[in-house]
């Protein structure tokens, strides 16, 4: 006989292991001996996309599959299925044919005790499978994408594994009610995307706060206890977050904390919000109003960006507190802004002072009055009706009143320019080669900021 | 007696063929067969490896060298196994791969099954039997039965070629 036909199982396996599905399987012609060797392999494939023939044969190779490897008992590391339904004379077939596999796959997957891995996406266990296959000692990873489930039931998973680092869930709840993670002590990596359908309304989450290092919450409320010690975390970030316990944030300390955005998450801007990150490196606030928001001291150089839709009438003062809060970060602004200045603007006795933003998109006429709260060194926009504008206000800013000799005092230069798309260099343009359709930004250079 | 501090503690290995080399201890114990051992007290004398022949085990040598050499450094370390295999024929490799097997070398033996399979990789099923030797004991009938159990997985365009 040939010397890899010869081979021990053990090294066939493994060798096995490295080829596709579709490659192992192949191997069943080349003799006799290799007839079910194929059948060894301990990471099954079993995705339509990377299966060549039609759905109807997939459903049946998949099952025989299913039903030799429950019959035979035999282990395996890695199990991938994944099945489209967008086929609408199949479907029917396809869901009798999953509904069936619920108990092959509880024995071979869901069952298995060593589970380490587990990643359901449009897959939904029902309540009694669930009760009986918990809990997943081993569990180390639990992501489940687009499923309806309940949140009692979402708390009996949470409890079965303890061991869990990494915790997705992301669909639709019913019965919203508080969700207990304090359990999950090597909890690291959290991201949670539960709101209810019906009611619109957030489950709440109790965080553990130790072991976590990035948090995501979407369409989620949080809280957890007085005192909790963020030591490790890294990342939060927040978006549409309601009815958080804002006031034990502001009193948080969060010593390693290098990114946080706070994505539209409604109430906040009613509260005003201290944030006690030292090491912070990213900040990023998109909402419709301006919030209330101050920093401790921080250590390193760090970015924010900003990003205003509509800001009420009282944005223009509430803005001017912000940038001054943001002024040791570099600051990026962009402004969506129907809004109006309700208020004469003068130029305050801090004219000197006024924070340097880097980057500023505002497609309106209010854009000069970005000039009394800060120095923009650039200025994006698209809407060549603002731009003239903002640029007859450059004009004139020499022979202005003396507001405007203030605003402008330590301006040394200012140059308009275009590029056609982003990998190029910003090029001078002038006035009449303006058009629609162009990007452009008015870059300033201010005496005395630092570069 | 053990050795004097500060002197790496050298094995002798011998081969099925009663071939010896020298072969530090902190390399030679990459494999568990060895380590087990040498932690059993067992490797005093010589270590007789019953399973392996002169040239497998220098080649074997040659990598637990080169690799060992390597501080802890995933890439490096898998561009040193990849050149060290890169120049292999399918009977060194299935030599190795036993070696690797028997001494418990699982980063030798995962390195050079993966190189077995990618030579498998999108080919024909001629070719990997001529490439391997493989004698077709199906007769036709029995093979056309075969194909059309998993005919899934013939669908589309096989390459050939000798690389």
């Amino acid at each position: 006989m040939d010397r890899i036909s010869e081979l021990p199982r053990d090294i066939l396996q493994q060798i096995l292991n490295f080829l596709s599905q579709k490659e192992a399987v192949q191997t069943s012609v080349l003799s006799k001996s290799w007839r079910y060797n194929w059948c060894i392999r301990t990471n099954l494939d079993l995705s339509f996309d990377n299966f060549r023939g039609d759905k109807l044969e997939f459903l049946s190779v998949v099952d025989n599959i299913l039903r030799r490897q429950c019959d035979e008992r035999l282990s395996l590391d890695e199990f991938h299925l994944s099945i489209s339904l967008d086929d609408p004379d199949l479907d029917h077939t396809s869901g009798s044919y999953l509904k069936k596999w619920v108990p092959l796959l509880t024995v071979i997957v869901f069952g298995a005790e060593s589970l380490q891995d587990l990643h359901l996406d449009n897959f939904v266990l029902d309540r009694e499978t669930m009760e009986r296959i918990l809990p997943w000692k081993h569990l180390t990873s639990l992501r489940l994408e687009h499923v309806y489930i309940e949140d009692e039931i979402l708390q009996k998973i949470t409890l079965g594994c303890p061991l869990v680092e990494n915790l997705k869930v992301e669909g639709n709840s019913w019965r919203v009610r508080a969700v207990n993670l304090n359990h999950l002590h090597n909890l690291k990596y959290l991201f949670l995307q539960l709101y209810e359908r019906e009611n619109d309304q957030h489950c709440s989450f109790e965080l553990p706060p130790p072991s976590l290092e990035t948090v995501q919450l979407c369409f989620s409320n949080f809280s957890y206890h007085k005192g909790a010690d963020f030591r490790n975390l890294d990342s939060l970030c927040m978006q549409y977050v309601r009815s958080s316990p804002w006031d034990r944030f502001s009193s948080t300390i969060f010593p390693c904390l290098k990114r946080l955005t706070i994505y539209h998450c409604p109430g906040i801007e009613k509260t005003k919000l201290f944030i006690n990150a030292p090491n912070i490196l990213y900040f990023a606030y998109h909402g419709l109003k301006v919030p209330t928001i101050s920093f401790a001291e921080t250590s390193s150089e760090w970015k924010s960006e900003i990003y205003l839709d509509y800001n009420g009438l009282t944005w223009f003062l509430e803005l001017h507190e912000l940038l001054n809060s943001l002024r040791h970060s570099e600051i990026s602004l962009a402004i969506d802004q129907h809004g109006r200045i309700n208020k004469h603007v003068t130029v305050g006795e801090n004219v000197d002072n006024r924070p340097i933003v880097e980057s500023l998109k505002m497609d309106s006429r209010l854009v000069v009055y970005m000039f009394f709260i800060c120095r923009p060194r650039n200025i994006y926009g698209y809407e060549i009706k603002s731009v003239r504008f903002l640029r007859k206000f450059l004009m004139k800013r020499e022979s202005g009143n003396e507001h405007m000799q203030l605003l402008f005092r330590d301006l040394e230069e200012v140059s308009f320019e275009t590029r056609v798309d982003i990998r190029e260099e910003w090029r001078p343009l002038t006035l009449s080669d303006l058009k629609s359709g162009l990007e452009f930004r008015f870059a300033f250079k201010w005496r005395n900021t630092p570069l | 007696m053990a050795a004097e501090t500060g002197t790496p503690t050298t094995l002798t290995l011998k081969s099925n063929d009663d071939e010896l080399f020298s072969v530090a201890e902190s390399a030679a114990i990459l494999s568990v067969t060895i380590r087990n051992m040498v932690e059993d007290g067992c490797a005093g004398g010589v270590i007789p490896l019953d399973n392996v022949d002169g040239k497998t085990l220098a080649s074997v040598i040659t990598y637990m060298n080169g690799i060992s050499a390597i501080p802890a450094d995933e890439e490096k370390k898998k561009s040193y196994r990849d050149k060290f295999l890169s120049d292999k024929d399918f009977e060194t490799l299935a030599d190795m791969v036993l070696a690797a097997n028997y001494l418990n070398m699982s980063c030798l033996m995962d390195a050079v099954s993966a190189k077995i399979a990618q030579v498998m990789e999108k080919k024909s099923v001629g070719w990997v039997r001529r490439k391997f030797g493989i004698e077709n004991d199906y007769t036709p009938e029995e093979e056309a039965a075969v194909k059309e159990e998993h005919k899934w997985t013939f669908e589309g365009v096989e390459t050939d070629d000798d690389n």
